[in-house]
Parts: structure tokens; sequence; C-alpha cells
């Protein structure tokens, strides 16, 4: 599903974010990516949202090598991920329902078709009842609930969550990650967590890649972490 | 169709939610294109002048009396295929006699005697010039051909007259042009401060997996849009001034040789340039201004 094959990625201004990256994930894998700031998470998941090119390696997602892909693909590639960022990244005009919807029309799936697929993933999330509702009449978790349900809206291969967590209590949190699990089993969505959010990691134990300086430092197929992250 | 409703509804959305933007870039348009419908008029009427103007003046060339037929026609030839010329008439004695007394109203009978053998005028060609060629260049050409007795043409006023018109006209469709180039810059100068404000939105729609034209529609529709609405008030403008003007003037300009050109259809021409390019400068400018920004980032 996933692979990334001695990647290396230098920014212009001479910054060194990946080094030497090796990684393989299997279709339906839940993985938690940990680090600290500065280890090279947003840049990972920057070559995988193919916003960067690797300097160096291999990048596959899905068959697709990021590396090769040319500009004009960049946003069908896309519409077979979903991200989910920290800061929600929700269109504050829109509703609960027009957020989610947006995505489909990106995709132009017939509007009928469309509908039905927003109630769905609403009812997934939980959030059936908000529809109507705009971001900011929201709770942080409903929001991050919100994004989740327009990231997979289009039943992507590739889920990547970037810090889903991060602004929400050790409760919430946990609600959050619960999600992205029924997800995972429901709609058969490869999962990749970045978070530094340690409590989560060893709590709901999942695989964890843990990357420091931009290098892999440990692959725990057995999950938790308790370096000093 | 789904995708073009919702890129008609943003557009819409759009125009109301940075209405301060939209009303000062119609404003904008409006003083743009209003000034663009003046230089028009003026521009365009004073090309009908010009070419009435034009109509008239022409090279009489008198033929010698010693030509025959076939010389004359030989010399008619000759003329006609000079740089700028566009039609040459021939005007036999006879004709030229009957030109002479009309010229002279009711008086002219006298000179009635004249006819047949005693006529003492010659065989002449008339000949008309394209519009922009130099009318004194080819009497001097013509002047020079055998045969030919005398050539004149209808005086330095009049040609000074076109010159004149004819720098009016050019100097109002430069003007033209200038002004829809700032409508244009006005135009996408909005947009892009609109783009500003939209920054997040349109990372957002990158991130879902939107084309460069999925974001570009809902903008390019917004200048669009701008830039028809610009153009509503000076065609009304344009509509009832000129038709005021018209009648004020009694359809003349100075005097009666000047006809300015009829209200109808001229103001509608007008009009509908106006709404052209009051949307092509509206579609240019916001595709310009968004696509400029949609190319820097992957």
């Amino acid at each position: 599903m996933l692979k990334l094959k001695e990647v290396y990625k230098t920014y212009k201004n001479g910054v060194n974010a990946l080094y030497n990256v090796n990684l393989f994930i299997e279709q339906g894998e839940f993985i938690y990516i940990i680090g600290p700031t500065g280890s090279g998470k947003s840049t990972l998941i920057k070559l995988l949202d193919a916003e960067e090119r690797p300097t160096k390696g291999l990048v596959e997602v899905a068959g697709i090598d990021i590396g090769k892909l040319r500009q004009s693909r960049i946003p069908k590639y896309r519409r077979y991920i979903g991200v989910v960022f920290q800061d929600y990244k929700l269109l504050a005009k829109k509703t609960v329902f027009e957020n989610v919807m947006l995505a489909l029309q990106i995709g132009n799936m017939p509007l009928l078709e469309a509908r039905t697929r927003v109630r769905e993933v609403l009812e997934l999330v939980g959030l059936s009842d908000k529809a109507n509702s705009y971001p900011n009449q929201l709770s942080g978790g409903q929001q991050q609930r919100c994004v989740i349900a327009r990231a997979i809206a289009n039943k992507p291969k590739l889920l990547i969550a970037d810090e889903p967590t991060g602004n929400l209590d050790f409760v919430k949190a946990k609600e959050i990650i619960l999600l992205l699990e029924k997800i995972n089993k429901e709609e058969r969505t490869t999962l990749l967590i970045v978070t530094h959010d340690v409590d989560i990691v060893n709590t709901m134990r999942k695989r964890t890649i843990a990357l420091e300086d931009g290098h892999i430092v440990a692959d725990l197929k057995e999950g938790g972490y308790h370096s000093n992250v | 169709m789904f995708r073009l409703t919702r890129h008609i509804k943003e557009a819409f959305y759009g125009l109301i939610r940075h209405g301060g933007m939209t009303f000062s870039s119609v404003l904008a348009v409006t003083i743009t294109l209003t000034l663009m419908s003046f230089f028009l008029m003026i521009s365009m009427n004073v090309r009908q002048i010009t070419q009435t103007v034009q109509g008239e003046v022409q090279i009489h060339v008198s033929i010698s009396n010693l030509f025959d037929t076939e010389s004359i026609q030989g010399l008619g030839d000759q003329i006609e295929i000079l740089d700028g010329v566009s039609k040459v008439t021939f005007s036999d004695k006879d004709n030229e006699l009957d030109k002479f007394i009309a010229s002279y109203g009711a008086e002219g009978s006298i000179f009635e005697m004249y006819r047949g053998d005693k006529n003492p005028l010659k065989n002449a060609y008339i000949v008309e010039v394209e519009e922009g060629f130099d009318i004194k260049l080819i009497t001097e050409q013509i002047r020079v051909f055998v045969g030919v007795d005398k050539a004149d043409y209808g005086g330095e006023n009049t040609i000074k007259l076109i010159q004149f018109m004819n720098g009016i006209r050019d100097v109002g469709l430069i003007l033209v042009i200038i002004l829809s180039s700032l409508a244009i810059f006005l135009i996408a100068n909005t947009i892009k401060i609109t783009i500003q404000s939209r920054l997040d939105e349109i990372s957002i729609l990158r991130t879902l997996g939107a084309t460069n034209s999925f974001i570009r529609a809902p903008m390019v529709l917004e200048g669009l849009t701008i830039g028809f609405m610009g153009s509503l008030f000076p065609i009304v403008l344009t509509i009832f001034g000129y038709e005021w003007l018209y009648k004020l003037l009694g359809g003349f300009m100075v005097s009666e040789l000047f006809v300015l050109r009829p209200v109808y259809p001229f103001v509608l021409q007008i009009s509908y340039l106006l709404a052209i390019l009051g949307v092509v400068v509206g579609l240019i400018g916001s595709f310009i201004s968004v696509t400029r920004y949609l190319h820097i980032k992957r």
C-alpha cells in the first residue's frame, strides 16, 4: 500500500528533513508515526500528500510513484487519500453538511449519490444531528469529527491524520482514535496517525514508527513507545 | 451540471461576501467603460464624417484633345494601377459640360450654346482614392502621364480636415485600448486582494484534490460578473445620453456636412460592445490574478 525506499528530503534552504527512510505499510494497517518537533513528521506528510517531491528515493502510495507524479495528476491523486489536520481546516461559512459535500463535489460525484454519502459518513462519525451547524457552533472534538467525515467521504485508500488529537483533552482524544479505529475496520482504510501524544500511543496500542532527526529510530509492531519523545 | 451550479453559487456568495471590493471594482469598471463609451461615440462619428468628406475628394484629370479613344483607355489603365487609387470613372466632354451647366443652376442655360462641336471642355477621368492615401502624391503622379493636360483635387483644406479627423479617430481608439488595459488591471488587482483573503480556502480545496480550474472557476465568474455589472451604467448612459444629444443637435455637428450617426442601431452597437468589453476585461483580469497565484504552489 505504502512504500518508502531510501528516501531523502533536503529543502532548498539546505535543511535536511529526512535521511534514508525505509518504510513498508500494508493495506488496512493502523500506524502511529511519533516523534518530537523537527523530527521529519511534517515532511513525511508533505511527501505522501504530494506537496513535496523526495530529493532521492522512492515514495509509492497505492502503486503511484509520488516523485514522478505529474503536476496535472496531483489533484486526482489527492482524492485517493484523505488528510485530517490538527487545526481542522474547515470552511467557516459552510455548514457541516456542505463542508463534507465539498470533497464529493471536487470528485464530481452525482448530486443524489453525494448526498447519500454525506449522510452516511456523518452517521459514521456521529454528527448526523449537526449537519446544518456551522463549524463555530461545534466543539473541538465535533470539528475534528467533521474533518474526518470530509476526509473519508471519497473512500480514500489512505487516511493521514496530522496530530488529530493535538487540541483535545485525553477523553476526547481517545474518542477520536476510537472513531479512526472504527473507520479503519469498517471502510478498510489504511490509517497513518502522526502524533507526539505518547499517552494515546501507549493506551491504544498499534504499530508505532518513531522518527528522530529525520531517521526512523524504531518500528514497533506491538505498539507503545517509552522513549523520551 | 452539479459543478457548474456550485461554481455559480460560489461566485455569487463571493461577490456578496466581499461586497466592498465588489462595489469598488464595479465602480472602477463603470468609470472606465463610461469614458470608453464617450471615446467610442466620438471615434465612430468622426469616422463616419471622415468617410463622407473623403467620398467628396476626387482627382479631376483633364485629357488632351489629341488623344484617341484607345490612348484614353490606356491612360485610364495606367491611372487605375497606381497605389491608392480605388476607382477611375471616365467622363466624356459632353458629360463634363452637363456637370458644368448643372453647377450653375438655373443660370447655367447660357452655356447651352457650347454643346456639340463648340464644346471647349475636355474628356476627363474622375479618380477616387483609398482612405488614408496621400491624394497629393497620386495627383502628382498622374500629372506626369502623357496625355494629361491638368490634374486637380479638392483642395488642401479638405485634405487637412481629413488628416485632422483621422488623428482624432486614432487617438480615440488608442484611448479605448489604454482604458481597456486599465480596467483589466483594476479587476486583476481586486481579485488579487480577494484571493489574499481566501488563501486558507484555496489551500483546503487543494488538499481535497481540487484542480486549478475548479478553484479558478468561481473567481473568474466573479470577475466576469463584476465586468458585466460595471457595463450596465455606461450602457444606460450611452443609450439615453446619445439620444438626447442627437435630438439637441438635430442630427448634425457644426454644419450639415457633418451628419451624426442615427441613434439606432448605433447606441445598441455601442451597448453590445460595452457589455462584451466589460465581460472580457472581467474575465481576463480575474484569470490573470488567479492563475498567477495558482502557479506558485504545488
